[in-house]
């Protein structure tokens, strides 16, 4: 059967089991890659980011973000607190060396793993798309202002340090990782469908993330090289996040008015061939676009409307009987039967035979 | 006294066969005997609808006219075939299938008075009410006697340019014969017709009286001519409808 949209069945219908699968198998994957979380996240431990004495540069902070995605808050809390507090354990500090931070990197897959409520899993669309960014924008601060305000809460570092020594540090590097890898993630997962709108804006949007990823991670090296100093480096840091931020909004602003007049053009031609000619109208405002699609759509427009009016033709056509006899060539043909002598005895006998074979049957 | 009728069409395919049966059968459920006839000797068929295994009927229309025996040998009770429901009792005469009789008939032919006579012969051996004769397209010379020796005539029509001429013409070469009642059915008539349109269009066309309108039926087509349909589907609107029509051919 022909579906709409076309999917094929091979690249979804495994995948869409995951997360649905059973509760065991799902707790011993979200434990499991909470364990490599952690394992990453005590060999990334030595690796401070300029001006930090904690936060790092951890692409491992996807795998929560990726579980959350996959299995539901749930599973991207449970591997992202275990990852953090094995990986104290495993420097030896004890898994309860930094509770607040547990926590926050539980709530940093919490997050993500509300996508599937949202209405951003699977990404299909631009606007499901935004979704999920937004998401693993949220997941990237939140959790970290909240353990940041605990550290300066409780006195152990001043504003200045909780600023520009933790928060933002981690907020950037973490939406940039979380921005670059967790599409192509979700695309190898099967739940990032190449629809006509993620193709328009899939090609600027690693363009753009990954120009962005490689601006900062070599403002890092040169910061490192003491050439910049730490808090011009993480108001860099922000200008480039909100810049990328505004670019991806244009881009996906352009995105979807190339590909609205697509989307709204299947949508019809689905309507049509079941029937329903009565959108045709809404054509009206694609076909006064200048471009390709615009000619697209005064070309169905017309197509559609012959088409429909043929019909309604033929309808009329059908509903009243014509009978049409060919009189002339109706006397020839009788005339053919009733010279015959066959029919002359027959016609003489008529009467009698009826009598005979009816009355005659006492 | 009985009612012969003939039910024929000009062309094949009008379902003349399949009313033949259902209206035999609306007979007999009305507590009638009656018996049915396949004179469609070169591509029988009815006997299908009856559920008549070939092997279990002894003769078969062209032994008698063969000579080979008497016309109520032939004929077979298929009364069975109706369940419960009749009341009366049906009789059917089969024409035989078998490919070297159907080719001897059209080589050789047959003595066509014997046909008249084994009508006649088979309503006084039975003591038939009705003979329903299901009869061959055309208007060849078995299927001209069968419309002259009936009391009433019901010719079978599609609404299909096809049928138009000779339904046109069927209706005159029986007017000629004197028939006594002649009716015109209407039979699968595509949904998108307005019925009613279409029995005055004909009525109007051919000066003749119309009998009914049978509208296209998934059911009678799902069917496929494996059983009765007036016994199998007895509420259906088409059954009240057929019922009209036996009324009718008999008033």
């Amino acid at each position: 059967m022909w579906q709409w949209p076309y999917v094929p069945e091979g690249m979804t219908h495994p995948r869409r089991q995951i997360g649905s699968g059973r509760p065991v198998i799902t707790a011993l994957v979200c434990i499991s890659v909470g364990c490599i979380y952690g394992f990453a996240n005590f060999l990334s431990g030595k690796y401070y980011l300029p001006g930090c004495n904690f936060a790092e540069l951890r692409p491992q902070v996807v795998l929560p973000m990726f579980m959350g995605i996959l299995y539901g808050p749930a599973g991207g809390f449970v591997s992202g607190a275990l990852g953090d507090m094995l990986g104290y354990a495993i420097g030896g500090k004890g898994p309860f060396f930094a509770v607040h931070w547990s926590l926050a990197n539980g709530l940093m897959g919490f997050i993500p793993g509300l996508a599937r409520y949202l209405g951003a899993r699977p990404v299909d669309a631009i606007t499901s798309f935004v979704k999920l960014l937004i998401l693993l924008l949220l997941a990237s601060s939140v959790p970290f202002a909240f353990s940041t305000a605990v550290e300066y809460g409780l006195g152990r570092i001043p504003f200045h340090q909780a600023l520009f020594g933790l928060f933002l540090p981690i907020f950037i590097t973490d939406t940039l990782w979380a921005f670059m890898l967790i599409p192509p993630m979700m695309r190898a997962a099967g739940l990032l469908i190449a629809r006509i709108e993620m193709r328009t804006i899939q090609a600027v949007y690693y363009l753009l993330i990954v120009t962005v990823m490689a601006t900062w991670l070599s403002s890092i090296l040169i910061t490192m090289g003491e050439q910049l100093q730490v808090e011009e480096l993480y108001t860099l840091g922000v200008v480039t996040l909100i810049v990328l931020i505004i670019g991806l909004a244009v881009s996906a602003v352009s995105a979807k008015k190339i590909t609205a007049p697509v989307v709204s053009l299947t949508t019809l031609a689905r309507q049509v061939a079941d029937g329903d000619y009565s959108h045709v109208g809404d054509l009206a405002i694609i076909g006064s676009r200048p471009d390709e699609l615009g000619t697209m759509a005064a070309v169905f427009s017309d197509m559609v409307q012959s088409v429909a009016k043929r019909e309604e033709e033929l309808k009329r056509e059908v509903k009243i009987l014509r009978v049409r006899i060919d009189r002339d060539k109706q006397t020839a043909d009788l005339e053919k039967i009733t010279e015959s002598d066959y029919f002359k005895t027959l016609k003489q006998k008529a009467g009698n035979l009826r009598r005979r074979a009816g009355a005659d049957d006492s | 006294m009985a009612d012969i009728i003939s039910v024929h069409s000009f062309r094949g395919g009008t379902g003349k066969s399949n009313t033949s049966a259902n209206l035999a059968a609306l007979y007999a459920m009305g507590g009638l005997r009656v018996g049915v006839i396949d004179t469609d000797i070169q591509s029988p068929g009815i006997h299908v609808i009856f559920g008549l295994d070939e092997d279990e009927a002894p003769y078969s229309l062209n032994d008698y006219l063969w000579g080979r025996c008497a016309i109520e040998q032939t004929a077979c009770d298929v009364s069975s075939a109706l369940g419960g429901a009749c009341k009366g009792a049906i009789y059917l005469i089969p024409s035989s299938v078998n490919a070297a009789d159907i080719a001897r008939v059209l080589h050789d032919g047959y003595d066509i008075d014997l046909l008249s006579d084994g009508f006649r012969d088979l309503i006084r051996a039975l003591k038939l009410d009705i003979l329903v004769i299901d009869t061959h397209p055309g208007l060849n010379e078995e299927t001209l006697l069968s419309i002259a020796i009936s009391n009433a005539l019901l010719v079978v029509m599609r609404p299909d340019f096809q049928d138009y001429q000779g339904t046109g013409l069927t209706v005159e070469v029986a007017r000629e014969l004197d028939v006594p009642c002649m009716m015109i059915l209407i039979n699968k008539a595509p949904s998108t017709f307005d019925l009613e349109q279409i029995r005055r269009t004909v009525s109007d066309t051919y000066n003749c009286p119309v009998a009914g309108v049978i509208p296209h039926s998934e059911e009678m087509m799902g069917l496929a001519s494996h059983g009765i349909f007036a016994v199998r589907y007895a509420d259906h609107p088409i059954v009240s409808e057929l019922k009209h029509v036996a009324m009718a051919l008999r008033s």
